[in-house]
């Protein structure tokens, strides 16, 4: 009686939720790279460089992004979606340029889609830890909700104080909810290479009219729109 | 068999139980709504809730270690900065606006005098950076409260990890937030049958549910909605108040409805402490109404008080005052914390 006690407590729901992930198929490991470029070079914070359409010499001091939402399509049918899926993209820290996502091995998917900043519903729930802790200083403090993105840096064109330039672009409230979706054909391969052209970006913006976004509205809504028209795959 | 039965009813319980209201620390008193808070997200404990009220009370917070919430925050005026019109910061700072009592917060749906901060895990942050506050980076907070001997074990005991995050501090704070349940006012226990009003009371409270409950909605007296109460606008401070949010000319000069309870020790009242007394306030809704776009619908018209109306009408007023809410030891400085034997 003993015995079998032993056997049939295995039998609890939560060795059945073990014992169906282990019966899952099996998963592989695809990388997404996220490559910031600028006039074709790797931008690299803290150095010169230089937009040819507008004639300006630029310095990145601080780009962070996030990227969330994470879902791949297989035509109208969605293949695959992360869950808690939430990723801060700082290209001070390379290791965060590089994301690796598990799918399961069979996942057939032609499109990644993804989100630029952080949904609505996520900014109104409460506070979140890793990537989403206020600590990033992703977040605004004096009006709450995520600074979905941070791009700091000097440019000739400010006549502000040391020529510098602050775009935190965020909001998550309707008219200007700045959440961008985006999503790119994929070809069927392990490793995707996803360009960001910040020149296509800096070239529709006049940064000697406008170089300090600080809040939500208009403008943090129009730039977020800019940028995530700037992502592309580099074909294999 | 017996025994999958057995551990799926148990989950099932485990589930349903976990998105209730977590008492012992927590209870919705009789006749009120469903609070505000999703307390699935944060469960209460009183490792948590002490570690919140530790923080609640360290001047760590602050940049230079001279202030920490309850400086503006006294308990033993219900939380508010009585006696000062505008709150205080590092540097002797003076803010824009009064300091508010804190109370059933569980409720509020958004937090400061122009709803800026719309979730209480978020309010802290705030006042920790701003500038006139405590002036602190919040990530600096963290790596102080790491190396504070006290804090890492006091996380560990509520979350069972001595690293501490940015999330765990503002749910901790949170956690005691959430405690600071004020229903034990004269206007409640007559609520609850277990007293009376007087025969003054009585005529307060019919002319409060007259002239103030439209926005000033019982249980909890208010009604959170933004309003325009017909305060000249001061002009060494140029307030617009939720417009700063919105963006919105039609919410120039609104604010917050703040809750009565405990109203006699929260004096000077209104978001830039104008008015000293209940008086003052009183003589502002008959009397002071400036006209202006924005004005309240439910100030369109005046209000007229007899002035036996309006002693009549603060002693209903003194009714939702909660003195065992000001002097409950589980909401002041928690020495057991601080000072380990």
């Amino acid at each position: 009686m003993n015995g079998l006690k032993n056997k049939l407590s295995y039998f609890n729901p939560f060795m059945l939720c073990a014992f169906s992930f282990l019966n899952a198929q099996d998963y592989k490991s695809i990388s997404l790279n996220f490559i910031p470029v600028f006039d074709n070079h790797k931008i690299s914070l803290h150095k010169n460089v230089y937009g040819e359409k507008s004639a300006d010499t630029l310095i990145f001091e601080t780009i962070k992004f996030y990227l969330s939402s994470f879902k791949l399509w297989d035509g109208n049918t969605l293949a695959w979606e992360e869950s808690n899926s939430f990723h801060l993209l700082d290209l001070a820290k390379e290791n965060t340029l590089s994301l690796s996502i598990n799918i399961p091995q069979e996942t057939n998917y032609k499109t990644l889609c993804f989100n630029l900043g952080i949904d609505s519903m996520t900014n109104i729930s409460g506070v979140f830890g890793g990537d989403l802790d206020p600590t990033t200083g992703m977040y605004w403090t004096w009006q709450s909700g995520y600074i979905n993105i941070k791009m700091e840096g000097k440019s000739q064109r400010c006549t502000t104080r040391n020529h510098e330039f602050q775009f935190h672009l965020g909001g998550y409230q309707s008219p200007f909810n700045a959440c961008q979706n985006i999503c790119l054909d994929l070809q069927k391969n392990d490793a995707h290479n996803i360009l960001i052209n910040f020149q296509n970006l800096f070239d529709k913006i006049d940064l000697a009219k406008l170089n300090q976004i600080m809040s939500p509205g208009k403008n943090a809504y129009t730039l977020s729109q800019y940028f995530s028209e700037i992502f592309s795959v580099i074909p294999k | 068999m017996k025994y999958i039965i057995i551990s799926y009813c148990l989950l099932l319980l485990m589930l349903l139980t976990s998105g209730g209201i977590p008492e012992p620390f927590f209870k919705v008193p009789k006749g009120w709504p469903k609070p505000n808070y999703s307390f699935t997200q944060n469960q209460l404990s009183q490792t948590k809730i002490d570690l919140g009220r530790a923080l609640f009370y360290d001047p760590i917070l602050s940049k230079d270690s001279t202030i920490s919430c309850a400086s503006c925050h006294n308990p033993y005026t219900s939380f508010a900065h009585t006696d000062h019109a505008l709150s205080h910061g590092i540097h002797d700072s003076i803010g824009n606006r009064n300091a508010p009592a804190l109370l059933n917060l569980a409720w509020q749906k958004s937090f400061m005098w122009d709803g800026a901060i719309h979730h209480l895990d978020m309010q802290a942050l705030s006042p920790i950076t701003n500038p006139i506050e405590m002036n602190e980076d919040f990530a600096h907070v963290i790596g102080k409260l790491q190396k504070k001997h006290l804090y890492p074990g006091l996380f560990y005991t509520a979350f069972g990890d001595s690293l501490i995050t940015g999330a765990n501090t503002l749910k901790a704070f949170s956690a005691f937030l959430l405690t600071l349940v004020s229903d034990n006012t004269k206007y409640d226990s007559v609520y609850r049958k277990q007293s009376t009003f007087t025969d003054q009371e009585k005529n307060g409270l019919k002319l409060f549910r007259k002239h103030c409950v439209q926005c000033h909605t019982e249980p909890l007296f208010t009604n959170q909605a933004f309003e325009n109460n017909g305060l000249l606008q001061d002009s060494t401070l140029n307030d617009i108040g939720r417009m700063k949010i919105t963006g919105l000319t039609s919410d120039s000069l609104k604010f917050k409805v703040p809750t009565l309870r405990n109203i006699e020790f929260t004096a000077p009242y209104m978001h830039d402490g104008r008015f000293k007394n209940l008086s003052e306030v009183l003589k502002h809704y008959t009397t002071g109404i400036h006209q202006s776009k924005t004005l309240s619908e439910k100030l369109k018209n005046s209000i007229a008080l007899k002035s036996n109306e309006k002693v009549d009408l603060i002693a209903f007023l003194l009714t939702l005052s909660d003195k065992s809410f000001l002097f409950d030891p589980k909401n002041s400085f928690p020495k057991f914390i601080f000072f380990k034997k």
